[in-house]
């Protein structure tokens, strides 16, 4: 009688709640296994407002804090100096001037959560050698360009750019992208077959479209690192080439191939050295995040293809009068 | 398959329906208890289910030679061996890979090793433990040896299969043999899932991401908000870890089992041996039966208790997780135990009583203690590894960042709201159930319905994984 009971209000309670709020009910739906193409369709037209708005506006206020910011005054330290005004000398000054190059200021870091672990350790190296401290990570975990139903890339990168105005973005995608893809037609196209490369191909070009109109000036596109997955061996060097190829769209995107950083005669090797000779093990057992041995190396990558950039600069140590 | 999902509430509706008509068939209620049992488990992975099977028969194998055969000693000890080579090479085969890598490295020896593409099993850790203990009081001669259908379920249960608690054999054998299962009241239960939806899906999923971060990258927050973070982690393991408990417990009452104690207000603790009294009992209790005892308990003079305090919760601590942090913090509170019972043991040899003038203070000042060096532990507990820890106490002490990043109104008050349940948690469930009991079943429909849709409300839209899933 009791279980009955318990029943009945069970029954009444939930059949209440849907009803009450049957936009949100289709919305958390369209996540489950149980939902059809047509309740993911209809529940992407839901429009997120109201309590849930303001929370995830809380969420992204959280998530934007500018960590381990410095004061203006420090923070141009790292920056090209303009040229010390010259000697004092006999010659008459020359009438050309030199050339000033606008300085690198901002640098977002923008991908999912392999690019979380990643950037943490570009933030650290960019901190202790170059004394940059105007960084931001901008990351999602489980997203990509493969399902902007469950997260926009575009819409967000475009806001992020716009509020934080970086001047070099680094970008990190593709661990969560390895699935089946829904193209623009609304058609589904199963992993890895010629219309699924089409389709991503078209998402990344997107994205990188987005980035070449932008006010960003410089673009890192990171390409992933080889696995100990066979999946991921299989799909990695396959969306390297479409991040290559998008890429070209523009002189300020460049490429950063990692595939072979952690390779030894093209196949996956567990553990490897740093700049400073240290081994350590570099992917964790999920083949595509990265141990913070394996950040480091990466990290340490990018920074010196920016260094060679002359993007960062050394910090002048002020030298001693004599 | 998490138990605040669309998909346990089909699977739940389901079985309940399956179920309570056979309340009074044992034999038959057996059978569809262990196939849901089976069924929820086969939802993580049918290898995991594979693997469940396999363990869960050769120990009744095991167990039928311990209880009948003549080589009980050798059965039990490869019973004991089998289940703690079955965790260590799930759980802990990598940890001891990467050790040995890191030894050989310090010490400038080449090598390389394939780190092995191991997924432990859901509740492996738990499931383990309970086969263990099992096999223990058989061997005791506690309790007989069950039929086989008994004993795959007692294994197999699933409201307690992931993350416990961790029953015992005899209480679930006599309840599941009973005709007359637990006579639970509606309002319990009511009170017990909205316990626990409130503490995973509101509060916890709330305090999540003021831990995500400063527990990587502590050297990224001022002193003040890495305190606010370990406040704020002492919350969270709390709540939700004492939230899925809830859930466990009330789901177990629908299904005619009786609750089991796992939390009772554990931060208003005033010593560290009382903490371990409100905090996890059914692991707690486990650990002093299973292992404190056997390994000598008090009975063997004050030094060996001590050593045996500071190796059960030293074991206990890296039951938790392979990570060399994990046995810190075991070590930590087995080293706080010892001078817990160092206090009391002390005075009592030199016939000293300790008269306090202000007692009222005294039991502030050791609530304080106690809570402050729980809460500190729990940097190590949460942090991904030792360097981390370190970093996060040199922040505390003295940080770089000036910017207070957490102060957020939102946040005292979530802190606030879990100290009122640590402390008034009895009563303002006992107040629930008054209200929740009327009998007009339509006022009950709306009032459960209207703290269902404020709990959702307030909840995130990603629920994070429970923590002890991990364990």
């Amino acid at each position: 009688m009791r279980d009955r009971e318990f029943l009945l209000i069970f029954t009444s309670v939930i059949l209440t709640l849907i009803f009450s709020n049957l936009s949100l009910f289709l919305k958390s739906l369209s996540s489950t296994p149980f939902a059809t193409p047509e309740i993911k369709q209809a529940a992407r037209q839901v429009k997120i407002e109201g309590f849930r708005k303001s929370e995830q506006d809380f969420w992204s206020k959280i998530k934007d804090i500018d960590f381990d910011r410095i004061p203006p005054k420090n923070a141009t330290a790292n920056l090209e100096k303009t040229p010390l005004p010259p000697k004092k000398s006999t010659k008459k000054p020359t009438a050309v001037k030199p050339k000033l190059t606008k300085p690198y200021r901002r640098f977002l870091f923008i991908g999912d959560s392999v690019m979380f672990d990643l950037g943490i350790q570009l933030q650290y190296t960019m901190k202790e050698t170059y004394k940059i401290a105007d960084t931001k990570i901008d990351y999602k975990v489980s997203s990509g360009l493969n399902r902007i139903d469950y997260y926009d890339w575009y819409a967000r990168t475009k806001e992020i750019i716009n509020d934080y105005q970086p001047d070099v973005v680094i970008v990190l995608f593709g661990g969560n992208d390895t699935q089946d893809i829904t193209d623009y037609q609304g058609k589904s196209r199963v992993i890895l077959t010629k219309e699924w490369q089409k389709a991503y191909q078209e998402r990344v070009e997107k994205y990188a479209k987005l980035l070449n109109y932008s006010s960003v000036r410089k673009v890192y596109w990171v390409g992933q690192s080889n696995s100990n997955r066979s999946s991921y061996i299989k799909a990695f060097p396959i969306m390297n080439d479409i991040y290559k190829n998008a890429s070209k769209v523009s002189r300020k995107i460049e490429f950063i191939s990692t595939w072979d950083t952690f390779a030894e005669g093209g196949q996956f090797t567990p553990v490897v050295a740093d700049k400073s000779g240290k081994r350590g093990y570099v992917k964790v057992n999920d083949g595509v995040h990265f141990t913070s041995h394996g950040a480091k190396i990466i990290g340490d990558l990018i920074v010196d293809k920016m260094a060679a950039d002359k993007i960062l600069k050394l910090p002048q140590v002020p030298q001693k009068k004599p | 398959m998490l138990f605040p999902t669309y998909q346990f509430l089909v699977f739940f509706l389901i079985v309940f329906i399956a179920l309570f008509p056979l309340k009074q068939k044992v034999d038959l209620y057996k059978i569809v208890l262990l196939l849901s049992s089976l069924l929820f488990y086969s939802f993580w992975s049918f290898d995991f289910l594979l693997l469940l099977v396999l363990a869960t028969a050769y120990n009744y194998i095991i167990l039928r030679a311990v209880c009948n055969g003549k080589y009980q000693k050798f059965a039990f000890i490869s019973g004991l061996i089998f289940n703690i080579a079955n965790l260590g090479i799930f759980k802990y085969c990598n940890f001891f890979v990467t050790s040995l890598f890191e030894v050989l490295n310090q010490l400038q020896i080449p090598a390389s090793f394939q780190v092995l593409q191991i997924v432990a099993p859901v509740g492996v850790s738990f499931y383990t433990f309970r086969m263990i203990s099992h096999l223990i009081d058989c061997y005791q001669q506690k309790i007989p040896c069950p039929k086989f259908i008994d004993y795959a379920t007692y294994i197999t249960y699933f409201p307690q299969i992931a993350s416990g608690p961790i029953s015992r054999s005899r209480e679930f054998y006599s309840q599941l043999n009973s005709p007359q299962k637990y006579d639970y009241q509606i309002e319990e239960v009511i009170v017990l899932i909205l316990s626990g939806l409130f503490k995973k899906y509101t509060l916890s999923s709330f305090l999540f991401n003021f831990t995500q971060l400063p527990f990587k990258v502590p050297q990224q927050y001022s002193s003040i908000d890495l305190i606010l973070a370990a406040l704020s982690y002492s919350c969270l393991i709390y709540v939700d870890f004492s939230g899925y408990s809830d859930l466990a417990n009330g789901i177990s009452c629908l299904l005619g089992f009786k609750p089991i104690p796992n939390f009772n207000m554990p931060y208003q603790s005033l010593s560290l041996q009382e903490f371990w009294k409100r905090w996890h009992i059914s692991l707690s209790e486990w650990l002093r039966d299973y292992l404190y005892i056997p390994l000598g308990g008090n009975k063997h003079g004050k030094l060996r208790k001590y050593l045996n305090l500071f190796l059960t919760m030293a074991i206990g601590g890296f039951w938790h997780g392979a990570g060399l942090n994990f046995i810190v913090w075991g070590a930590l509170h087995g080293l706080g135990l010892i001078v817990t019972h160092l206090c009391r043991d002390i005075p009592q040899a030199i016939h000293f009583k300790l008269d306090y003038s202000f007692p009222r203070l005294a039991k502030v000042m050791n609530w304080l203690l106690t809570f402050s060096f729980v809460t500190c532990s729990w940097v190590f507990f949460g942090t991904p590894n030792w360097e981390t820890a370190v970093l996060f106490f040199q922040g505390i002490i003295h940080s770089g960042v000036p910017t207070f990043q957490f102060n957020f109104w939102q946040l005292y008050l979530v802190i606030a709201v879990i100290g009122a349940i640590n402390f008034w948690g009895d009563r303002i469930s006992q107040l629930l159930q008054v209200m929740l009991s009327l009998k007009n079943i339509f006022f009950r429909v709306v009032l459960v319905s209207l703290f269902v849709y404020t709990i959702l409300m307030l909840g995130p839209s990603t629920v994070p994984p429970f923590i002890y899933f991990n364990f």
